[in-house]
């Protein structure tokens, strides 16, 4: 091989060797150091696509317009100092905003409804899940088995005189103690359980004891199979 | 009303006759799935925003393509094959909202750190040379180098994924490497 077909296959493929490949480059201090250059670009280009990745899902949002890019670099700056000052006195705020940043995604199940959800769909939802309902429960007018931080998890709409309730219940979300949120239009409170933790949310009109009281039936009423 | 990206349904057909095949239970299934496709989330978000050029597109990527993953995963025929599997779904799933509505196009320019504290960091100015180099680098020419460098695909392995001849992924590294050398240091392509 001459030194543009080694340069060639190593422009490609930096980390290619054959026998013919390391014998011009134990002859060829050119190419040896071009080889070594690729490999360091490469070591480079590795860095600079492992980019940060997001823990949690914020919401799509359009693509910022020239005129607002000054404004956007200030905010940006701005929320990313207060996110990590957030993160580092209330941890569980990130759980938290997980969770209303879910409830966006179905506003169809808060419909005040007499209807119960049907058993296959409870059945369905908590399928799985490790987790069963007593009958002691609020009325379930809404299961579905969710994606959520990557994993499933029920989520139930119980309806209580207060209106209706989501229940999250997170198995492999665990919680050091109880916390209690309001933020994105919700009031919610997420507790440990016997397996991970418990998450009821509610709107804003909804009072704190309301959501109290339907977490402590539902926390009665959640059994863990697992 | 926004449609619900991240419900599925254990009683969807594909994961049904999927756990029936396996004569598994539903909570193995799911812990397989985890299992195998978590540990791949961060990596297939990269791919996805290298793709899309846009955080918020490419979070969406990823969630519809791990919720087409979770749909199909009776599909996967074995564990080793999924970072391939996963690459092919997102690829899919990108080009179908392309289809869908054309992506605002987005200015190189527009695309530096001070706009996305995503890609911001502490990485040093070497890095966010070549970062910026690589959003230039068009996309026949990103594409190829990010599943080789970052996904670890082999040429055959992109060439497959691509819909390529491996001579055609091989010119396409080839000229990525030597635009992003050109875009570094300056001077010419060599031939």
């Amino acid at each position: 091989m001459n030194c543009l077909d080694v340069r060639r296959v190593l422009g490609a493929e930096p980390a290619r060797r054959s026998p013919e490949i390391d014998a011009h480059l134990g002859e060829c201090a050119g190419c040896a150091r071009h080889a070594a250059e690729l490999a360091r670009l490469d070591e480079v280009i590795l860095r600079a696509l492992r980019v940060p990745v997001p823990a949690a899902r914020p919401a799509a949002v359009p693509a910022p317009r020239p005129w607002h890019r000054i404004a956007l670099a200030a905010g940006v700056a701005a929320t990313a100092v207060l996110a990590g000052l957030v993160w580092s006195v209330y941890p569980r705020e990130a759980l938290a905003t997980a969770l209303v940043g879910h409830m966006h995604h179905e506003p169809a199940s808060w419909a005040r409804t007499d209807q119960p959800a049907s058993p296959a769909a409870l059945a369905a939802a908590l399928s799985g899940s490790g987790v069963a309902i007593d009958p002691s429960a609020p009325r379930v007018s809404y299961a579905m088995s969710c994606l959520f931080r990557l994993r499933l998890v029920p989520h139930l709409v119980v309806q209580t005189d207060a209106g209706p309730m989501t229940v999250m219940v997170l198995t492999r979300e665990h919680v050091s103690g109880r916390s209690d949120f309001d933020e994105g239009g919700y009031r919610g409170v997420i507790v440990p359980a016997t397996h991970g933790s418990l998450a009821v949310l509610a709107p804003l009109d909804v009072t704190p004891a309301a959501v109290d009281a339907v977490l402590a039936r539902v926390s009665a009423a959640v059994r863990y199979t697992d | 009303m926004r449609r619900c990206r991240m419900r599925l349904e254990i009683s969807d057909p594909g994961v049904r006759s999927y756990m029936m095949s396996a004569s598994d239970t539903p909570a193995a299934t799911r812990a397989r799935f985890e299992a195998l496709c978590g540990p791949l989330r961060a990596d297939l978000y990269r791919y996805a925003l290298w793709l899309a050029r846009d955080r918020a597109v490419a979070e969406d990527v990823v969630q519809d393509a791990l919720l087409r993953a979770w749909r199909a995963f009776g599909s996967l025929d074995a564990a080793t094959s999924a970072k391939a599997w996963l690459c092919t779904i997102a690829r899919r799933e990108f080009a179908r909202r392309f289809e869908r509505r054309q992506l605002e196009v987005v200015d190189v320019s527009d695309l530096a750190e001070l706009e996305d504290p995503a890609l911001a960091g502490s990485d040093g100015q070497e890095v966010a040379d070549v970062r910026a180099a690589m959003w230039a680098l068009d996309q026949d020419y990103r594409e190829p180098l990010v599943l080789q460098v970052l996904m670890g695909f082999t040429t055959e392995e992109i060439a497959t994924e691509l819909g390529l001849t491996t001579g055609a992924v091989l010119t396409r590294l080839f000229r990525a490497r030597q635009k992003l050398r050109v875009a570094l240091t300056g001077g010419s392509e060599e031939p």
